[in-house]
Parts: structure tokens; sequence; C-alpha cells
């Protein structure tokens, strides 16, 4: 009894100071005030110096990539130092003749740095189709962009004065959803954005270890190829690829300024944002298990990336640890110390919602955002219910991680099928990609 | 949200470490220091442990103190949540970290060499904070000096209070939130520091409006929105833990209410509550202050004004003026609401012990030096520089005139407490049932001092009231007690308390001993004609 009493109160003391650790990077941003200044724009742009490629994969887009090519092309740099890339996979020809279209009508406008690749070779994903454009591209720094993405047009001349300046080698800028009042659970995903690129990146950068973020991300294109490009195996090709840049000693420069931040939108459907999730935490696993985290150079990087890439799994525990938590407090007769103890979890899920809270305040307020008054009591009715649903998140990609590696060595047919229909992974096309994949999985 | 601040502009404080702007003055200061520290060691140390006696509320806390570090329990007696229990905690670790209660003398000697710490902590918090908040080298001074040498404070400060010890995280609390330039978690520390501050004494929560008001001006324009929920959010979740403490242990709520019935099935074993602790500390009235003879009026008539004209008169008008100043001004706003608040709190009609005064006496000294500071920018040159040194000056005088300074000193009423302790050590039997006044419970319970241990010395006010002790221990019967030690008020308290057994063994008792030390008194009774 008294051994399964101690467990217990560890296991509530791990969970209380796993969410305080949590709480404390949400608001690392918010510590020092001349800190906060550095991560911003800078003041005034230097020369256009450094040459851009800029690769745009997109997966079954024809709604949206004329536009977003439109605004690839509108960036305030001069053209002759930017090279433009959208690769697409050779299937798609609905896409693909969306694209021929529009460089068919820049080209009439005399605009030539935008060109098409395409690729038919699996695996059909979006660091597949990175590896592509890489290959042909002739910037200094390459950059992504996802087809749904509105960058600030003055984005290029920000990195560009950020490398010239401080001879940056890798620089990750800000990206953000913007819609926060769309659907029930918007408001807390955005918030999840906010303060991991407002706040937590910026301390995975002063420890060394940053799991990049999928757009917005410069990388000197000798790096890229030095470092083989990125992961054509891997969910999350754009942490792993992070981590090989930490792994390598490569100081990550973090920026983020609310008035300069890539927008995206949220996941339309539950069931949507359930597959995102999974595929990411799914990424994060492979990353975990892949083990080129164990290759940075200190030990304060590796526990954090160790943190980082297990936290999904640390935040479905401390879910599923509240119910234990509130009968420990009313129900159960346990010492009065580890009741207390017990309850630590539950308080600190309390202190993030007020984190939350005042986000959505910070949020809204920083990019003038009208706020309707229903928006904080929805967020707050709101807040476990998101909360379950990231546990859940987090166990289904554990479990699919698992079922995956058991079909695999079962039966190498499956495989064979797998390569014939792999996983396409363009974030925006996750619907059907994580359908793909459990229909694969399931045989 | 604009016109709020308009009204309200930030305080402006220097930033943090940054005494001054020259570094001659904070070469200056760095001497300052060991000298303010040296006056409040002495003025405060000597003669402590002899002068004043022994309050009975030292020895419960010493008392529960020893409990939680040698039994893992709040209190020896049932715990009735009169006090949350963080005082005694952090006495209990002191006398841990010291090696016990007896280290430098009996256990009170302990507890007060813990007060002499926390005034010694508490004379650089008070410096700085008079010293950020007037800008003035000499006003820091003379808060401090003010701190260590008023009679009044001098004489409260030593007891073994938890108001004392709540006085010593408010302090650091408001030391961390006037770090100007400041982190955010400082300000999370600043608020946890007063989370502690309330635990250890509830009083503190009066201070909250002030508190508030220097978070929300001098951090938000750092922090944002955060900076209020910042502070507040780890205040409210430290203060939360007590009364999750009394929920888990079905003690939250009054026995037999129904809403606890229904929700939780929680219900007290004991029969003690959070709940009407609470309500039952908040409605104990001392008149109404209209009225001349509530407590308030009492205690300042024949306590505080004669202890300390100076310090409680000229404190509470200088809070007054700096609360008009600081229309204008906000700092002096904010200095002029920590002065009046406790005061309010004093004033407010509900129950007042003497020792109350110590949640006004820091910010009293602050309001005096501020003032007197605004005063000296205003002064023509000469008269600038000898303005501070002079009102020091005459305060040390009147204290000497009145003789105020000379008990503190001289005097050594405890001394009869500890003979009395030494007699019972040395011919009562380590069995014997002895009715006791709080002060020397712990001094009986714990071996050695020259004798044993005596398990069975009680609390008169548990003989009276608590059944464990009144029933379990004395069956309700008088000839079950053999000593009694006796203090001249003792008497009424029985008869207030209806306290029969005890009564009743006096009137079959014959006076053993007793000793008198500087106007204290103190008799020992052996119950005879069982």
């Amino acid at each position: 009894m008294s051994i399964w009493l101690t467990l217990l109160a560890l296991l509530s003391l791990l969970l209380a100071a796993q969410s305080a650790y949590a709480a404390a990077l949400m608001l690392y941003a918010w510590e020092d005030e001349a800190r906060q200044e550095h991560n911003r724009v800078p003041a005034s742009f230097a020369p256009p110096r450094h040459s851009f490629t800029v690769l745009l994969p997109a997966r079954h887009e024809e709604a949206v990539i004329q536009e977003t090519i439109q605004r690839v092309v509108d960036l305030d740099y001069p053209r002759e130092l930017v090279q433009a890339l959208v690769v697409i996979e050779a299937g798609d020809t609905g896409t693909i003749a969306k694209v021929e279209q529009k460089l068919a009508a820049l080209r009439r406008q005399g605009i030539g740095h935008v060109r098409l690749l395409t690729f038919a070779e699996p695996p059909i994903n979006k660091p597949h189709g990175l590896n592509v454009g890489l290959a042909q591209a002739s910037g200094e720094v390459v950059t992504i962009f996802d087809a749904e993405d509105e960058p600030h047009p003055a984005i290029l001349h920000v990195v560009n004065t950020i490398m010239a300046r401080e001879n940056a080698p890798v620089v990750q800028c800000g990206v953000q959803l913007m819609n926060y009042a769309d659907r029930w659970f918007s408001a807390l995903n955005v918030l999840e954005y906010f303060f991991w690129f407002k706040s937590r990146m910026h301390y995975h950068a002063t420890v060394g270890m940053v799991p990049l973020g999928g757009n917005t991300v410069f990388i000197r294109r000798d790096l890229l190829d030095s470092l083989g490009g990125w992961d054509q195996h891997c969910l999350t090709e754009d942490a792993e690829i992070g981590i090989r840049l930490s792994a390598a000693g490569l100081p990550i420069r973090v920026v983020y300024d609310d008035a300069f931040v890539t927008k995206e939108e949220t996941p339309p459907t539950v069931e949507q944002f359930v597959k995102q999730r999974t595929r990411w935490n799914q990424g994060f696993l492979q990353v975990l298990l892949k083990g080129d985290w164990a290759r940075l150079p200190a030990w304060p990087q590796r526990l954090l990336a160790l943190y980082t890439l297990a936290f999904p799994l640390f935040q479905a525990l401390t879910m599923l640890y509240l119910p234990v938590s509130i009968y420990m407090m009313l129900a159960a007769k346990v010492p009065v110390l580890v009741a207390m103890l017990s309850s630590l979890p539950l308080y600190m899920v309390f202190i993030q919602l007020g984190i939350s809270l005042v986000g959505l305040l910070e949020f809204t307020r920083v990019h003038g955002l009208r706020r309707s008054w229903l928006a904080t009591p929805l967020l707050v009715l709101a807040y476990l219910p998101y909360q379950w649903l990231l546990s859940f998140a987090a166990l289904r990609a554990v479990w699919r991680q698992l079922r995956r590696n058991n079909s695999w060595e079962k039966t190498a047919h499956i495989g064979a099928h797998r390569k014939a229909r792999p996983a396409p992974v363009t974030r925006d096309a996750l619907a059907t990609t994580v359908l793909q994949i459990e229909e694969i999985a399931n045989g | 949200m604009a016109s709020v601040e308009m009204l309200l502009p930030r305080l402006r404080l220097p930033r943090a470490w940054d005494f001054a702007p020259r570094t001659q003055t904070r070469a200056a200061e760095l001497l300052l220091m060991p000298l303010l520290l040296a006056v409040a060691l002495v003025a405060h140390g000597l003669n402590m442990f002899s002068y004043p006696l022994a309050y009975g509320d030292e020895g419960i806390y010493m008392a529960q103190a020893l409990s939680v570090l040698r039994e893992a329990r709040l209190a020896p007696y049932t715990y009735w949540y009169d006090h949350a229990p963080a005082g005694w905690f952090l006495i209990a670790g002191w006398l841990g970290l010291t090696g016990g209660p007896l280290t430098f003398g009996d256990p009170i000697d302990s507890g007060r060499m813990l007060m002499l710490l926390l005034h010694l902590a508490m004379v650089p918090l008070l410096y700085r904070m008079a010293r950020k908040l007037s800008g003035s080298i000499a006003a820091g001074a003379l808060a401090a000096l003010l701190f260590s040498l008023s009679p009044l404070a001098v004489f409260y400060q030593r007891l073994v209070l938890l108001d004392t010890i709540m006085l010593f995280w408010v302090m650091l609390s408001i030391e961390l939130l006037l770090d100007g330039w400041g982190r955010l978690s400082r300000l999370v520390l600043s608020g946890v520091c007063f989370g502690i501050a309330a635990l250890s004494k509830e009083t503190a929560v009066f201070l909250l409006p002030a508190m508030l008001l220097l978070t929300w001006q001098q951090r938000r324009a750092h922090h944002g929105r955060f900076a209020l929920l910042g502070w507040l959010v780890p205040m409210l979740l430290v203060l939360s833990l007590y009364p999750l403490f009394a929920l888990l242990k079905h003690e939250l709520l009054p026995a037999g209410q129904a809403i606890g019935f229904a929700i939780f099935s929680i219900r007290s074993d004991h029969g003690v509550s959070l709940i009407d602790s609470l309500k039952w500390q908040a409605t104990r009235s001392g008149g109404s202050v209209f009225s001349l003879d509530s407590m308030f009026w009492q205690l300042v008539r024949e306590d505080w004004l004669p202890r300390d004209p100076l310090l409680l008169a000229g404190g509470a008008l200088a809070s007054g003026l700096n609360l008009l100043r600081g229309l204008r001004e906000r700092r002096a706003l904010l200095a002029g609401l920590f002065g009046l608040l406790p005061l309010f709190y004093l004033a407010r009609g509900g129950i007042v012990f003497d020792f109350y005064i110590l949640l006004a006496l820091p910010f009293l000294c602050l309001n005096i030096a501020l003032l007197a500071a605004w005063l000296a920018a205003r002064s023509p040159r000469a008269a600038a520089s000898a303005l501070i040194p002079a009102l020091l000056l005459a305060a040390l005088v009147s204290y000497l005139a009145a003789g105020s300074l000379r008990p503190l000193y001289a005097e050594q009423p405890d001394l009869a407490r500890r003979e009395a302790v030494a007699w019972l050590k040395q011919h009562a039997p380590a069995g014997s049932r002895i009715v006791v006044r709080d002060d020397i419970w712990p001094d009986l319970h714990e071996p050695g001092l020259g004798g044993p241990a005596f398990p069975h010395a009680h609390s008169h006010w548990k003989v009276a009231s608590d059944p464990m002790i009144r029933d379990g221990v004395f069956h309700g019967d008088w000839r079950r007690v053999d000593f009694l030690v006796l203090t001249p008020e003792m008497r009424r308290d029985f008869e207030a308390t209806g306290n029969t057994i005890a009564l009743e063994a006096l009137a079959h008792a014959r006076n053993v001993a007793s000793w008198t030390a500087d106007g204290a008194q103190i008799e020992i009774w052996q119950v005879e004609q069982k």
C-alpha cells in the first residue's frame, strides 16, 4: 500500500512539474522584455544581398494555388534574387493545370522566375517534393511556403537583414493561425501556435534544440545539401531537419513579430484536426525513435528534445490522470498529503487555462481583432474537451506507430502495397492523407 | 483602458539594484547597510530573551512548531483552523535547522532568535522599499531606523508571533514587485510570497488593494495582461492549499451542513471546520470604531500611544498626507495605502489584540520617511540635509525622555517564568497533571531544562473547552489536577471560560511557590485535599 502511495505521489509530482515547465515555456517570451525586443523584426532593413528559392509543395490545391503563387510573386524583394518552385506530384493533373494556367498568365506579364516541377516516383509526400525542389534550387537560401499560406510581403527583407547582420545560417519566422472564432476548438488551436512561435520556440533556440516549423523557415542551401535534404520517410520532416541542424551545432535564429507572421487557418473539422495532430505526434515519435536527438551536443539539448518529442504523451497522461486526481481528492481514503499532491496536476491544468485566457486577449489585441464577449466563456468550456482531443490524438499516434511496425514485420507484401500507394502528407491534403494511411495499414 | 492609464500612470521606479544613479552614493549605501543592521541587531537583540514577558501565543506557536517537527501534526491538540499553519512551518524548519528547541535556551528563546533574524531581514527590505518610493537614501535609512528603534516596534517584534512572520513574507513580496525592470518570474515569486504571507497570518489580505495597485501599475507595461494574473494566480494557488487541506480532511464545511452531505458526503470527524473558524474569526467583535470604548481605541490609549506616540500618530498622519499627495504622485499614493490599510483593519470594529499593530509598523515608518523626504526636497538647502537627521534625533530624545526605551533593555520579567519552570522540573513528578498557561507549555513538554518532560501538562484553555482534554484526560474532575501554574489574569480566564475543573482545583490547592520579577507574577499551586 505505501509503495503504491509513494508511486502515486511521485507520479503526481512529476506530472505537475512537467505542466509547470510547459506553462513556463508558454510564458517564456514575457519573462524578459529586452529579449522580446531582440526577437522582433529589425527596425531597418539591409540592402538585398541573399538570393532565395521559395519552395511551394502542393497537392490537390486547385482552389488556392493560383492565389498562393501570386502572393509569392508579390513578395517585396528584387525578383532577380528570387526563384519560386512549385512542386507537384505528376498524377495531380488538376493542380498542375491550374499552375500552368497561372504561369502562362505571369509570363505574359513578363514574370518568369516561377517554375513548375513534377515528380512521379514515390513516396508522394511533402518532404519528397521538397527534395525535388532542392535539387533544382539556385538561391543561396531555401524557404518553404504551404499552399494556403499568407506570408508577409516584406518577409524576405526581414530574413535577408538578419542573415546579413548576424550571419545566421537558419532563420525561423512566426507562423500564426488566425481564424480563432470559426469552430469550438479554433481558439485553442490558434493559441497553441501563438505560444509556440511567439514564446516557446525562442526557448528552444536559446537551448540550441529547435524543432523547426513546416514553413516560413529559411535555411542556407549548402547546409541542406550537406545534410542530404529532408527525410522522406518522416511524417514531420520539419521538426526532423530542425533537430539534425541542431545536432550539427548550427545556431537557429527565431524571429517573431506579430505584424510579420505567416498567416494560416485551423483545420476545418474535428476529424481533420485529430488526423493532423495524430500525424504530428506520430512524426515526433518517429523522430524520437530515429535517435538523431541523441547526437545533440549537450545534455540540456538532449533532454529538451526528449521532452519535446514525448510531450504529447505527457499531456495525454496528465489528462488521463485528472479523474484519478479528483477521485483521490474526494473519495479515496489516502493520507492528506498524498491527496494534496495528487491534486497538483489539476491545479496546473487550471493555470494553463488561465494562461490561455490571457493569451486570447493578447492575441486578439496584437492582431487588432474584435473579440466577441462569447470568446472567453467558450474557451473555458472548450478547454478540457480540447485537451482530451489532444490526448486522444497522442494515444492514437502511439497505437498507429505500434500497429504499423507490427504489420511491416509480419508481411512484406503489405509494405510493397504501401510503396505503390504511399502516404502523401502535404499539410492541407491531410484528411485524405490520413485516411489513405489507415486504409493501407488496415490492409 | 487608455483613460484609466492616464489616471494611474506608471510609477517609474528605478531599475532593480540601481540604488542611485551615481556610483559614489552606491558605495555610501554599501557602508550604510551594515550600520543599519548593526543598530537593528543591538536594538532588537539586547535583552530580548528576558523582555517582554512571554505571551501565551508564543508558547502556542512553539508547541505547534514542535508538533510539526516531531509528530508531523499541525498542533498538539485538535487543530481547529484558528490560523493557517505556514507560520509555524517556518518555525519548525528553523528548529530543525538549529538542532532542536533548546539550542538558544528554552523553546521561546529559539523562536525569539528567529524573530530577530526576520527583523534583520526586513531592515534592508524596508530600506529598499522606502528608497525606491522616495528616491532618497536618507528616507530609506530613516524608515529602517524607526523600524529598529521605536519602542513600540521593538516590543512587539521580539515576541514569537505569526504577524512578524507574515510581515517578512509581505516585505519580500513587495521587494520582488518593486524590482522595477523585472521579469515575469519575479512577479510569480512575489505572488507566491504573498500567498505564504496570508497562510502565515490571514490579516495579510487587508494589504491586497495596495499589492494589486502596485502589481498593476508597475508591471503592466512590461508584461501586459500577464502581469496581474502572473501575480494573482500563484498567490491564489498557494492560498488555496489551505481550504484544499481542509476539504481533504473533510473539515471544510461545518459539521452536518446539508450541502456538504449532498455533494461530497463531507462531514467533519472532530466537529471542527475551516468555514466555522473563519466565520468565528470574522465576527469576533471588538466594538465600533465610533465608540471610544472599543478595543481599538482602548489599545491606542493604553498601549500603543504610550509606547511610541511619534510612530503611531505621526505615521498615521503621514499616511493620510501621503495619500493626499498621491493625487499627483503615485508612489506617495501607494505608500499612503500601505500605511492606512492596516489602520483600517485595526479600527474596523473587529476584535483587536495589542500585537495586531505589527501589521502597520513597517508601513508607518515608511510613510514618515517618505513624507520627510518630500518635505526635505522642498526645504531650503541648509535645512534639507538636516531635516531627516534632526527628525531621528528628536525621536530618540523623545523615547529617552518618555522612558519608553529603558524597560526594553533593563527589565527582565521573563525570569519569573523561567524560575517557575525550573521549580516544576525539580519538584514535580513527571506524571503530574498540570494546568498551565500556554507560554510554559513547550518548556514543560520538552525533556531537559533541568528535569523531565511533563506529558500531562495542559493548557487551561483546553482544560476548559477541548473534550479530549477536559473529559479524556481530566474526566471532568478537579481531583485529577496535581498542579496549577497561575498568573494574575488566569483566575479571570478560568471564570470567563467556565473552567470548573481549574476553579475547583484551585479552591483545594495550596500556594507552594511564587515569583515576581519586574512586574511579572507567577505562582504554583499544588492540589491537596483530594
